[in-house]
């Protein structure tokens, strides 16, 4: 397991090189090899190369916000929806249905209901201008719950159109229409990501304790609050593509972090290529499995995430004792 | 429970009315349109929220949505029979059959079935006459576009998408009554392998079935081609190409077992070949 970080990244780009091949080589449409270079088949290729970049994207950004909200809130169950941002996604994407504006806005009502959300529960942790973790945990939830519950009241009042988007928020979908929306996302996605980067050294001082944080010179105050508005824009701005995909965010972290450690310097980047990998075999599994028929996707990275999982974690275990 | 009930009966006794005339209540949209049908308008007390054809139906007292009516509410409207559909409605149902309500629940795929379930209906209901006329009825207006169809040769029929929903992207397939009614319509499905009749299906797929026609079965305000035609990868497909996207047929005409499923037929027809009249 002691292999050299830059080795190990390698592998690891050689892996997420052979899924997007196999990603772009197979699917629902069954096109033979030597024929999906022919231009009859340029927009089958297209789209498959769009649900893997969006697949990319989704992976490393949730990935990378699971792992700074574990080390910022030193919370093991800590991943991106963390905040309050899904339900107030779904729940605005619900009250955009029933209100009938048209679908075509509606990734924009997602993301402001996302960032309406996170809003909120700062608002509601913060106290003196200081933020509490477990304050900021406890708002999350509750947020969630409370939103939770109006979009199943929602959805109870006004049927089927609502429950089709409830369904979308619940289980997510890889299946995107819009190239251009999944480029708009992935500038703050990149840029967040670029930018948590920058602060792994401050990650690594402020998962040890605040107060040796501050010991070490860092305002631990305003990085946790960048940092968190970070991930948050991350999230929000990918919940407006693919709706929520559970589980990625807070399996993929804990087992690279049995793999490389805790340091966030090699953590972040050997993350991002995992669940990239992570992702793109989902997918694939997602719409292959029983093509045409599509598996939610939230589905498919339960399933996989939870097992492989605990293996790791047994193992981690046998190493330790 | 039986106390509740026995409770309930004293409370709401003055309001049973008449004793001789049936009360009916319906929990699906689609048996609340067959009893109205029928011609048993007056003597329905009850139905879902989602009960919203004939105008009619949304004057009548709701007892709580589709999945989840309110018991409480039934027991005290007296019902002699209850009419609902199998799907999401199962576990009211075994609770309506544990309080002994006679309850009968109409789940057709298709429309034979859906003649059946009209006549037994009609049976239950003691409209046998009417419910014999209607199903002549609607036979005849389906025959009448299924003649014209009918010698359409496979190669000349028109390629169909029907999509249910958008995100995540859904069709009919097989088994639907949707999938019945583009091929009555002179259609070929192009979902119609897929074994069930309702699921989610891959947008590339679609692509590669290259359908002529597609049919968004979903209400939007912005114009159907709209909705589609800037999805990556979509643009040569045969349908958008031509400008032959539609939104406009009613849903409920479509994916509802009832009397309207001849007037969803002859819808589809005019999409699929206009001035063909």
């Amino acid at each position: 397991m002691n292999k050299p970080p830059s080795k190990r990244l390698w592998v690891l780009f050689l892996l997420l090189g052979a899924a997007v091949i196999f990603g772009l080589a197979q699917g629902a449409a069954r096109i033979p090899l030597n024929e999906l270079l022919l231009k009859e088949n340029q927009a089958v290729l297209n789209m498959r190369l769009l649900r893997i970049l969006a697949a990319i994207l989704v992976g490393s950004g949730l990935s990378v916000a699971g792992i700074v909200l574990q080390a910022i809130l030193r919370n093991p169950l800590a991943e991106p929806y963390l905040l309050g941002t899904s339900s107030g996604a779904g729940l605005s994407a619900v009250i955009a249905v029933i209100l009938g504006v048209s679908r075509i806005y509606m990734p924009l009502a997602a993301f402001m209901g996302a960032v309406a959300s996170i809003i909120l529960v700062y608002a509601l942790a913060s106290e003196r201008k200081r933020i509490a973790d477990r304050s900021l945990i406890l708002c999350g939830v509750i947020v969630s719950i409370a939103f939770s519950s109006i979009i199943v009241f929602l959805v109870s009042l006004f049927g089927n159109q609502a429950m089709h988007e409830m369904n979308w928020w619940l289980w997510g979908s890889l299946q995107v229409y819009d190239w251009k929306l999944v480029l708009l996302v992935s500038l703050p996605v990149l840029l967040g990501i670029g930018a948590i980067y920058i602060f792994a050294q401050d990650l690594n001082a402020i998962q040890l304790g605040e107060e040796e944080a501050a010991h070490l010179g860092i305002d631990t105050q305003k990085v946790k609050n960048i940092l968190i508005m970070i991930t948050a824009l991350i999230t929000a701005s990918l919940i407006c593509i693919c709706g929520i995909i559970g589980f990625v965010g807070l399996i993929v972290p804990h087992m690279m972090r049995q793999v490389v450690g805790a340091n966030h310097k090699a953590l972040i980047p050997v993350t991002c290529l995992a669940a990239s990998i992570f992702m793109v075999g989902c997918d694939i599994i997602s719409r292959t499995l029983f093509a045409p028929v599509e598996i939610p996707i939230g589905v498919i990275t339960a399933m996989i995430g939870a097992p492989v999982f605990i293996v790791l974690l047994k193992r981690g275990q046998g190493a330790a004792g | 429970m039986q106390k509740i009930i026995l409770l309930l009966s004293i409370v709401f006794a003055p309001c049973a009315g008449l004793a001789d005339t049936p009360r009916y209540i319906s929990l699906a949209p689609s048996t609340t349109e067959i009893l109205f049908a029928l011609g048993l308008g007056d003597q329905i007390v009850g139905v879902s929220s989602y009960c919203n054809y004939p105008p009619a139906a949304r004057a009548k007292t709701r007892v709580g949505d589709f999945s989840n009516p309110n018991l409480e509410k039934i027991i005290s409207l007296k019902p002699d029979h209850i009419f609902c559909t199998g799907l999401e409605q199962a576990p009211v149902i075994e609770k309506l059959k544990y309080l002994k309500i006679n309850t009968y629940v109409a789940d057709p795929a298709g429309t034979q079935e859906l003649f059946a379930s009209i006549a037994e209906i009609g049976e239950i209901t003691r409209r046998r006459k009417e419910a014999g006329e209607l199903i002549a009825r609607m036979k005849g207006d389906i025959e009448r576009i299924a003649s014209l169809t009918r010698l359409i040769p496979p190669e000349a029929r028109v390629r169909v998408f029907a999509e249910i929903w958008h995100e995540p992207l859904m069709t009919a397939g097989k088994g639907s009554l949707l999938d019945e009614i583009i091929t009555l319509a002179g259609g070929i499905n192009v979902a119609h392998d897929v074994k069930r009749p309702y699921c989610n299906f891959s947008a590339e797929k679609v692509v590669a079935l290259d359908p002529q026609v597609i049919i968004l079965v979903y209400m939007d305000r912005e114009p159907a081609l709209k909705l589609v035609e800037g999805r990556f990868g979509w643009g040569n497909i045969a349908a958008i190409r031509d400008k032959r996207v539609f939104n406009d047929i009613d849903p409920d005409l479509l994916l509802r077992p009832t009397p309207r499923v001849s007037e969803g037929l002859a819808r589809m027809y005019e999409k699929l070949y206009p001035g063909h009249e």
